[in-house]
């Protein structure tokens, strides 16, 4: 048996290539971004995300193979996300996952893309001790999940309407921020007042999220209010996020006895969650795991971990496009 | 010298394997087949021919217009297995199969149409083994230049019927056909050998950003 899985991550708008080993070492790891292709529109374009995909796919897979000095001969199997995303996006990677399978006789498995954001902090080094709490925060999902170990998963909460990166990226727009939205708020939030009482959706739920309410209240404020300080919006739309996010995580922490609490996805970056985080943390005794940026948001190195995972149990699934797919399931 | 063909672009995923312009093994889309698993697609007419992946020597695809997702993974497996066994692959349109297909038979200057979104079409002036030209855009649009080529026409595709109606001093023939038989691609290779690229070169699929 080899000890190098291929990953292929195509889910939304980045295309990402990497080899990774059985220990988590990543040998290599290309992102073929997207973001200049998207940033007119505000937001994602998924046909134009599936467009690019196909022009960048091949490409890259050949540099994440050459940066890693693998032959793919070498390689155990292909790990490719067969959802939840964009369904034009997905079926790039899939196919041509197939493509590449038939070609040089490997194992092609669908990875649950959710499943490799929860693998994302152990790339590189072992980090997650558990059990463990993870607040996923994404332009795509949002939620929390308590993990017994790698194979036990539960869903604590998730969003009943947007996401948290999604959100983010709206209240950019608003504010006349380049795409994405996410580090250009933060930044101008630092230079402001949370002085404006937005709310705090489902603030006394124990683990559910809603943020639509909350976009809608920064529209209608700016609407109402067009010489407000935009630094002060930010900083004010910030804490709201934080406060929810911050009191849902400590929920809980409270509830499921953690020996770790593990922030990922892409607003896992946000200089104000990473602080208060760190602060739940100490009050709670748990240890604060963050993973590098690079594997916070999306990435094939994390998918190419999680198919480590399903070769271990001895668990395939078809490469098929699945556009919603809970995370429990492999 | 095995070639396989492979045509996505209507919806009904297909595809062809033969030697040089022999068919040996054909999912024939004309039969309606709604199989869109194209590994499975393959690996069937691998089997029925007693061959494997490694005997194939160059891919034809067929890389649109059409349903856009449908070409797309036509397109994506055809590059990622060109790239895996280190071979060629070859587009051809499909408004170039249309019109082949429909020259083939009648010999005369043929039009052919395949629906877009938001009510353009995709239009193509196929003569003597050569789309003459194609454009985007809505058919009343784009017919009037076409038109000028010739007082005869052979129709295929979605728009047949709208073009009879919209110039009625043009003498037709209308084939009753919306896609192209997946075996043209085997039967026609020799038309498309000069377009075999091999990576670092792949093949994109034909959109509005790109038709002509």
């Amino acid at each position: 048996m080899s000890d190098i899985i291929l990953g292929i991550e195509t889910s939304c708008d980045d295309t990402a290539i990497a080899l990774v080993n059985s220990n988590g070492e990543v040998l290599s790891s290309v992102v073929s971004s997207q973001v200049d292709i998207h940033s007119e529109y505000g937001g994602i374009y998924p046909e134009h995300a599936a467009r690019a995909h196909i022009h960048t796919i091949l490409p890259t897979i050949d540099l994440a193979f050459k940066k890693a000095g693998v032959k793919p001969q070498n390689i155990e199997a292909i790990g490719v996300t067969r959802g939840p995303g964009l369904i034009s996006s997905l079926l790039v990677g899939l196919n041509t996952a197939v493509g590449l399978g038939m070609g040089w006789n490997k194992k092609v498995i669908g990875i649950n893309h959710l499943r490799g954001h929860l693998r994302s902090a152990d790339l590189e080094q072992q980090r997650v001790k558990y059990p463990a709490t993870i607040l996923l925060v994404s332009g795509g999902h949002t939620f929390l999940a308590y993990m017994k170990d790698i194979n036990d998963i539960s869903i604590l909460g998730t969003t009943r309407d947007d996401s948290v990166g999604e959100t983010y990226d709206k209240v950019g727009r608003m504010l006349g921020l380049a795409y994405p939205g996410g580090p250009a708020v933060d930044r101008l939030a630092k230079e402001g007042n949370p002085n404006i009482a937005f709310p705090r959706p489902l603030l006394n739920s124990k683990f559910e999220f809603s943020f639509s309410g909350l976009k809608s209240a920064v529209s209608r404020f700016l609407a109402a209010n067009p010489d407000a300080l935009q630094a002060d919006v930010a900083a004010s739309f910030v804490q709201a996020v934080m406060d929810v996010l911050i009191k849902k995580s400590h929920n809980a922490l409270k509830n499921y006895r953690s020996k770790s609490f593990v922030i990922v996805g892409g607003v896992a970056a946000s200089p104000q969650l990473r602080q208060q985080a760190e602060k739940l943390c100490n009050k709670m005794k748990v240890e604060l795991c963050l993973p590098p940026l690079k594997w916070s948001t999306d990435n094939a190195a994390m998918i190419a971990l999680a198919t480590w995972d399903y070769i271990k149990l001895n668990i395939h699934k078809e490469p098929i496009a699945q556009l919603q797919l809970p995370i429990f399931e492999f | 010298m095995l070639t396989l063909g492979i045509s996505t672009s209507s919806g009904k995923f297909a595809i062809v394997f033969g030697i040089e312009k022999k068919v040996l093994y054909s999912s024939d889309n004309l039969k309606l087949s709604e199989n869109k698993d194209i590994r499975k697609l393959v690996e069937t007419g691998l089997s029925k021919i007693g061959k494997t992946v490694d005997d194939l020597s160059s891919i034809i695809v067929d890389n649109g217009p059409g349903g856009t997702s449908s070409v797309r993974t036509g397109v994506a497996f055809a590059n990622s297995l060109a790239y895996a066994l280190n071979i060629g692959v070859a587009p051809v349109s499909s408004l170039e199969l249309l019109g082949i297909e429909a020259f083939d038979k009648f010999h005369k200057p043929v039009i052919c149409s395949i629906n877009s979104t938001k009510g353009n079409i995709f239009v193509g002036l196929f003569d003597k083994n050569e789309l003459k030209s194609a454009k985007y855009g809505k058919i009343e649009t784009i017919l009037p230049d076409f038109l000028t080529f010739s007082d005869e026409f052979v129709l295929i595709g979605h728009q047949s019927t709208r073009i009879m109606e919209l110039s009625q001093d043009k003498t037709y023939t209308d084939t009753n056909l919306t896609f192209a038989n997946v075996e043209t691609l085997l039967t026609k290779s020799h038309l498309f050998n000069d377009k075999i690229v091999k990576f670092p070169k792949y093949i994109i699929p034909i959109t509005e950003e790109n038709y002509q």
